[in-house]
């Protein structure tokens, strides 16, 4: 099974950054940073997976693994 | 005006809204029952317009396709079933025919409508085509 894990959580914490905070920044709303967070969209856009790396100031395969 | 409070309101403005329609389709009075639904619509467009934050995003946009999706399944299905059974046994019963007339002519519409804006958002995102 393909899926996408993800370190927002651990990354958050470094930056001292609420979900609400994050989500802000990132331009969408809360419930799709949490549906990230929970591995329960794994549809996200390339752009806002780029997006959430630049905001960690990290790569984008820091913060999001593919499993296969 | 937070998403929240754009919500609550939302709410609110729909309730009196089909309030207000009720009561003047039940005494006979369409423009009041026009003025009131133009009215509440454009109230929520302006609304929209004064929201601060993010109202929509990419996960809200796909649930809503996904929505979108089985809703035209549904009704296209049901309605267009529905249609033809009173069509076709509603010869002589004029109230039969011109209900399944509705409902059919409706889920035509509804496809046709699909159709144009499937066709234009796939040629939107090729990235060429009439409509780029």
């Amino acid at each position: 099974m393909e899926m996408i894990s993800n370190e927002i959580k651990v990354y958050r914490a470094k930056h001292d950054l609420t979900q609400e905070q994050l989500a802000e920044k990132a331009g969408v709303t809360r419930q799709t940073i949490i549906a990230i967070e929970q591995n329960k969209y794994p549809h996200m856009s390339l752009l806002l997976a780029f997006r959430i790396a630049r905001i960690f100031g990290v790569g984008i395969e820091d913060v999001f693994t593919y499993i296969r | 005006m937070t998403r929240d409070s754009f919500k609550k309101t939302v709410m609110a403005i729909a309730a009196l809204e089909g309030a207000v329609v009720g009561v003047a389709v039940a005494s006979r009075q369409p423009t009041l029952a026009l003025v009131t639904f133009l009215l509440a619509f454009w109230l929520v467009y302006f609304l929209k317009t004064r929201v601060k934050g993010v109202l929509q995003d990419e996960m809200i946009l796909l649930n809503s396709g996904k929505a979108a999706l089985r809703v035209y399944h549904v009704f296209g299905v049901l309605s267009t079933a529905a249609g033809i059974f009173l069509l076709s046994t509603g010869q002589g019963d004029p109230v039969r025919f011109a209900v399944g007339m509705t409902l059919t002519v409706s889920a035509l519409c509804l496809m046709l409508l699909f159709a144009l804006f499937y066709a234009f958002y796939t040629r939107k995102l090729r990235g060429s085509g009439r409509w780029k």
